[in-house]
């Protein structure tokens, strides 16, 4: 088995066996941010996909016109990285010495592949996929400026390929999670921050109400006095009439001097939440999605 | 299931009522007329904001004597305008507007328009009923004026148990033959929408399966060409109505969709019965937290009629365009 890790700077070849599909871009983005972050040029290899990426990057507050401008961000598109997956073993590794040259000539630190590769080789049988993996680990061996994270959904690989890929990695990232039920995925990047990411409705709205519970527990036995807490919407992509006012409902017991601050909430979201009443609710402050850094 | 649950929701709870509603009768055309102009004329002495809705000649006729001191209501279109339950949503909503921003009393003129009739006058009936649950809260004084001799008589006979207050001989007086909204539709039941053909899609869903249902409205809704809004607010109205039905309806739930080239309509389907015949006509109070679902889902698109009969309790949907 690979050594669990839970800090992004540590990855080489990492594989992220991801709990829901929330989680493979929470992980994916947090790398990749982190890889440009210090000065690292990134590949993403996307299967139409692409979007999803983005939009948990521009959710964390990266400039990714400006990231993808300097070509410190490559998306390789769908079609281009369908065939990079068909091309013979020596083929790939050709590529990836050049890109790795490349970048170094370009002036960044290093580069870092992250895509849908895998996937697509999975699509050839996993022998296909497990011969990929020893050759990027041999490359990556080579290259200390290279790094790669591997993202296995595992709605996609079955329990054997997950169990035999996770082999072939050194490193595992792992990132803990407060709630994650394949459709909602909560986690706590601070004690008195909860981050949603996914879409709420009946089905885990009492799961909300509980963690909510508990983050407007911790605050009150952080600060009695007073003073705030976050539930960051900013990967909140649905969310339904109670959910709505089951968050701002969640102020009425607070005392004057606490307040519930709704971060970064994506358009859609804003508009239900003003048409279920948010004005009225003075404790609850909307913090709008931040300029980008 | 009986009614003893929450029949006076919008009624006795919430803000004092404040919809002053009454039905008069004419026997003809100019009759309508000769009633209608100075009962116009007495909104305005009053510093009511008036408006009114009534076939095209009679507005016509309005707008030639007051000009636009007048406000005239329009009537929705297509499916919208078929169900009395939609039609005195927008027009609550619209009200309302109109009352926040004057503050004044609004005097509402209604004219029978027998084009709205539908197959049996039911129509009438629904709308009132609507009527009275959705405007409860709103400073309207609203007079609905009916022909002594309609083609169905189901207008006059809902006309008759639709409003408490009757206007005779210039006069307005109790009317003992009122019914809450509640008995009325008990009694009248809102008629099914239109009969459609066998649905391009269609799937039971559950509570864990809503997902789904938001994916299929979506992709059908955006592939009719929907703007981004329409499809977000489509997709909320359908989520909250299947919500409603797997929380207080009767398994197995459907969703079916069907795709014309030009319009998508979805629909819901259970086999429970609701408590509250008409639900969501009415905003809940800013801090209540449960309530606003098929409030929302009204809102969120051009028509929803809802009704029950044997097989259960069914919600036709039309997003917005």
């Amino acid at each position: 088995m690979p050594n669990a890790i839970d800090d992004v700077a540590l990855v080489e070849h990492t594989c992220v066996v991801a709990q829901s599909p929330e989680h493979v871009w929470e992980a994916a983005a947090r790398w990749v941010s982190h890889e440009i972050d210090h000065g690292r040029r990134v590949l993403y290899f996307e299967d139409e996909t692409a979007d999803r990426l983005l939009d948990r990057l521009d959710d964390d507050g990266m400039d990714v016109d400006a990231a993808i401008g300097d070509g410190a961000l490559s998306i390789i598109p769908t079609g281009q990285t369908r065939a990079v997956a068909k091309v013979p073993l020596s083929d790939a590794e050709q590529m990836m010495r050049t890109v790795i040259a490349e970048s170094e000539t370009m002036g960044f630190s290093g580069t870092g592949f992250i895509g849908e590769t895998t996937r697509c080789r999975y699509a050839d049988g996993l022998a296909n996929l497990l011969a990929y993996e020893q050759l990027m680990e041999r490359v990556l061996g080579e290259f200390p400026q290279a790094s790669r994270l591997c993202l296995f959904d595992p709605t996609i690989f079955d329990n054997a390929a997950v169990a035999a890929v996770r082999a072939q990695h050194r490193t595992e990232l792992v990132g803990a999670a407060v709630f994650d039920d394949g459709l909602l995925r909560v986690t706590a990047p601070v004690p008195t921050t909860l981050r949603l990411a996914g879409e709420l409705d009946y089905s885990n709205v009492v799961a909300l109400a509980r963690m909510i519970d508990g983050l407007l527990g911790r605050m009150r036995t952080g600060s009695a006095a007073g003073g705030e807490a976050t539930l960051d919407l900013s990967s909140l992509r649905f969310l339904d009439a109670r959910s709505a006012t089951t968050m701002l409902g969640s102020v009425r017991d607070l005392s004057a001097a606490h307040r519930v601050v709704l971060a970064g909430p994506r358009p859609r979201v804003q508009r239900l939440l003003q048409r279920c009443g948010l004005e009225h609710w003075e404790r609850v402050v909307v913090r709008p999605r931040t300029a980008r850094r | 299931m009986t009614r003893t649950v929450d029949r006076s929701a919008g009624e006795a709870h919430g803000p004092q009522p404040r919809l002053q509603h009454a039905a008069g009768f004419y026997e003809s055309p100019s009759d309508l007329t000769a009633l209608l102009l100075p009962m116009v004329q007495d909104g305005l002495d009053r510093g009511d904001t008036v408006a009114i809705a009534a076939p095209d000649a009679v507005t016509a006729t309005v707008a030639s004597v007051f000009g636009a001191r007048v406000v005239v209501l329009t009537h929705p279109g297509g499916p919208a305008g078929r169900s009395g339950q939609t039609v005195a949503s927008l027009r609550a909503r619209e009200l309302a507007a109109l009352a926040g921003r004057s503050g004044a009393t609004i005097t509402v003129l209604i004219a029978h328009d027998s084009r709205h009739d539908g197959p049996d006058g039911t129509f009438w009936t629904e709308l009132d009923a609507a009527t009275n649950v959705a405007m409860a809260h709103l400073p309207l004084r609203q007079t609905c004026l009916f022909p002594s001799f309609p083609l169905h008589a189901q207008v006059i006979d809902g006309a008759l148990a639709n409003h408490p207050l009757l206007l005779t001989h210039g006069m307005l007086r109790r009317n003992d033959g009122y019914r809450t909204a509640w008995d009325v539709l008990a009694a009248t039941p809102a008629p099914a929408a239109m009969l459609l053909g066998p649905p391009h899609h269609r799937q039971t869903f559950d509570a864990v399966t809503l997902a789904e249902v938001r994916t299929m409205v979506e992709r059908a809704v955006r592939s009719a060409g929907h703007g981004c809004e329409q499809v977000d607010d489509a997709v909320t109205a359908v989520n909250e109505v299947a919500t409603n039905a797997v929380e207080h309806g009767r398994a197995p739930a459907t969703v079916s969709v069907w795709e014309a080239p030009d319009e998508v309509i979805i629909q819901i389907d259970d086999r429970g019965r609701l408590h509250d015949p008409l639900p969501g006509l009415r905003a809940p109070q800013p801090h209540h937290e449960r309530g606003w679902g098929l409030w929302l889902a009204r809102a969120s698109c051009s028509a929803l009629h809802l009704w029950t009969d044997a097989d259960g309790t069914h919600v036709r949907l039309h997003p917005h365009r």
